[in-house]
């Protein structure tokens, strides 16, 4: 069992990347010593008993020189407008690492990262261990319009091959980003046993992504979202329908048998 | 040894004695965490050691396997939070053979929480855990909000109450703990019915009834559409029915609903309750149940108490003020 912290962590940067979507960085020297890609965070949004129960972050990037760990959030309940509030300077109760991450298999030399939305937030920390490891990261980031693309220059700053497509033409390929996955997946052949699909976003792009890595034979790890309560597999409160090997189905804990989940296991 | 241990031995006078006695049983500490909030007791061990904790009550074991209730299964409410996991847990078997050695190695009391469909259900899994060493108490769970049958069904009327605990009664041995529902009428009647039955104390209360609508797309926030209130959100409501039962039946109570501070489960305890359960705050702040362990000890030397003991049942009312130390 892997070990586990909670701690008061002061915040020490906070930017608003776009419209409701807030980039804050923490100082936690631990998480980042023991973090890996697509675990969580558990944060405690203030003392008061309203909101709450805690709010599930995902990693999405440490730096190990400075001791600090990046979480990324859109701003879409009570919790995150709490957060969105918080000062830089002012504490935050965290919990973590939570959950299992994603798992690139040896042999790995291509990543096929898809990113829709807010996906990026468990991604990018993906991408940046994975360039380091060498596998070439090919990175499809979807959004609605230009203005929701995030992060494009960070992935850029990593060496990962950015592609981009927005639902309404404004930027990069015109169109869904399971058209951009699938024309890709077309054009090229990949090995499919030297190359991954890591995908997050709203559960229909990550189902049209299920269907193509199904199709195409490639191996492939969703990051689940559900509400939690107790983020550490006590609650059952998370759960998710999964497929077992024996072609069963059962439900599975997103915070501690996730929130990564193989193809073979998740029914969207 | 590099201090002499006069000063040690003062704050060991001083520091207030927190143990209580439910029944035949004896807490360290009258502060337990509540079924379905912590699992196997393993979940939270790398956040709290669970050696510290008054006693550890698991998650509802039933005679079979259940998946439980599909989800969304957790709803967050102003100051509260809507449950419908539906007694998902691994079955007594599973539980005998894989989560109770883990409890076995603690050093705290083990209770173990049963449910059941039918009475008959009850007892066998009551059966099947006889003879199993290191479970202080049987936590009978009559009181579950999220099922079709049992639970909540069979504790609602004060008949089929003493009908099925009685049934337990003669199954075991052991310390027997009637988990009551608040969904009822008169609760006292509940446990009044348990302490006829042979039941050796009362834990008080379960989740209210309660649920929420998503005002956007016009859907329930729990598939089950109804689920179990708590959180601090029904604190009031639970220590009412904590002194009314406490008044009116001569059993141990153990107080439920909402404590997520010292000071919260203070008032559970001059309202007559001998110990108390956490449950949500677990999920807030793994911990809590140190917290109020360490302010406990603080309300009694702030009161000049030596023993927890003393503050039980002490709220003090107008017409017997000059009682008040």
């Amino acid at each position: 069992m892997s070990a586990l912290i909670q701690q008061k962590v002061k915040i020490l940067a906070k930017e608003e990347l776009a419209a409701e979507v807030f980039l804050m960085q923490v100082h936690c020297p631990q998480i980042v010593s023991m973090g890996q890609p697509g675990q969580f965070l558990h944060l405690r949004v203030g003392e008061d008993p309203d909101p709450l129960l805690r709010r599930p972050l995902s990693i999405f990037r440490t730096d190990p020189e400075k001791g600090t760990v990046s979480l990324l959030f859109r701003v879409v309940g009570r919790g995150t407008h709490v957060m969105s509030r918080m000062r830089v300077g002012e504490t935050i109760d965290l919990i973590g690492p939570l959950g299992r991450g994603f798992s690139a298999t040896q042999g790995t030399r291509t990543a096929l990262v898809v990113a829709g939305g807010l996906g990026v937030a468990p991604l990018f920390f993906l991408t940046e261990s994975l360039v380091q490891k060498g596998v070439c990261v090919r990175f499809l980031l979807g959004a609605q319009s230009k203005k929701q693309l995030l992060c494009c220059t960070m992935l850029r700053s990593l060496g990962a091959d950015l592609l981009i497509s927005t639902d309404d033409g404004s930027a990069g390929f015109h169109g869904l980003i399971t058209q951009l996955l699938e024309e890709l997946l077309a054009k090229e052949s990949f090995d499919h046993s030297r190359t991954m699909i890591f995908s997050t976003g709203p559960e229909a792009m990550m189902a049209g992504v299920a269907s193509l890595a199904r199709r195409f034979s490639i191996p492939a790890q969703f990051s689940l979202e559900r509400r939690m309560a107790c983020g550490v597999g006590a609650c059952l409160g998370c759960v998710v329908l999964c497929r077992t090997r024996s072609g069963g189905r059962e439900y599975r804990r997103v915070c501690a048998d996730g929130p990564v989940f193989d193809l073979e296991e998740v029914v969207f | 040894m590099s201090r002499p241990t006069s000063v040690g031995y003062v704050e060991e006078i001083l520091k207030a004695d927190l143990s209580v006695q439910l029944a035949s049983l004896r807490l360290k500490n009258p502060v337990l965490v509540a079924s379905g909030t912590y699992g196997w007791g393993q979940e939270y061990r790398d956040l709290l050691d669970p050696n510290l904790l008054g006693g550890l009550i698991t998650k509802a074991v039933t005679l079979h396997p259940r998946e439980g209730n599909p989800p969304p299964r957790v709803a967050e409410t102003r100051c509260g939070m809507l449950n419908a996991i539906g007694l998902a847990n691994v079955g007594v078997d599973v539980f005998v053979r894989e989560k109770l050695p883990f409890l076995q190695s603690l050093k705290t009391a083990v209770i173990v929480n049963v449910a059941g469909s039918t009475t008959e259900e009850y007892v066998q899994v009551v059966k099947k855990l006889e003879g199993q060493p290191g479970i202080e108490a049987l936590e009978i769970n009559i009181s579950c909000p999220n099922v079709k049958e049992g639970g909540m069904a069979l504790g609602s009327d004060p008949r089929e109450a003493f009908r099925l605990l009685s049934a337990v009664r003669k199954a075991t041995k052991r310390l027997l703990i009637a988990k009551l529902s608040p969904n009822v009428t008169d609760i006292a009647a509940i446990a009044q019915s348990a302490a006829d039955a042979g039941v050796e104390a009362v834990s008080l209360v379960n989740t209210l009834l309660g649920m929420a609508i998503d005002v956007q797309t016009h859907r329930p926030l729990l598939s089950t559409v109804v689920g179990g209130l708590s959180g601090p959100a029904i604190k009031p409501v639970a220590l009412a029915m904590v002194w009314k039962v406490a008044q009116k039946v001569s059993l141990p109570v153990i107080g439920v609903g909402g404590i997520m501070t010292a000071e919260d489960a203070v008032e559970f305890i001059l309202a007559g309750a001998c110990a108390v359960q956490v449950g949500t705050a677990n999920f807030v702040d793994p911990h809590a149940p140190l917290n109020i362990i360490q302010g406990l000890e603080k309300a009694c030397a702030q009161r000049g108490l030596r023993e927890i003991r003393e503050l039980v049942g002490k709220m003090v009312l107008e017409n017997d003020a000059h009682e008040i130390r």
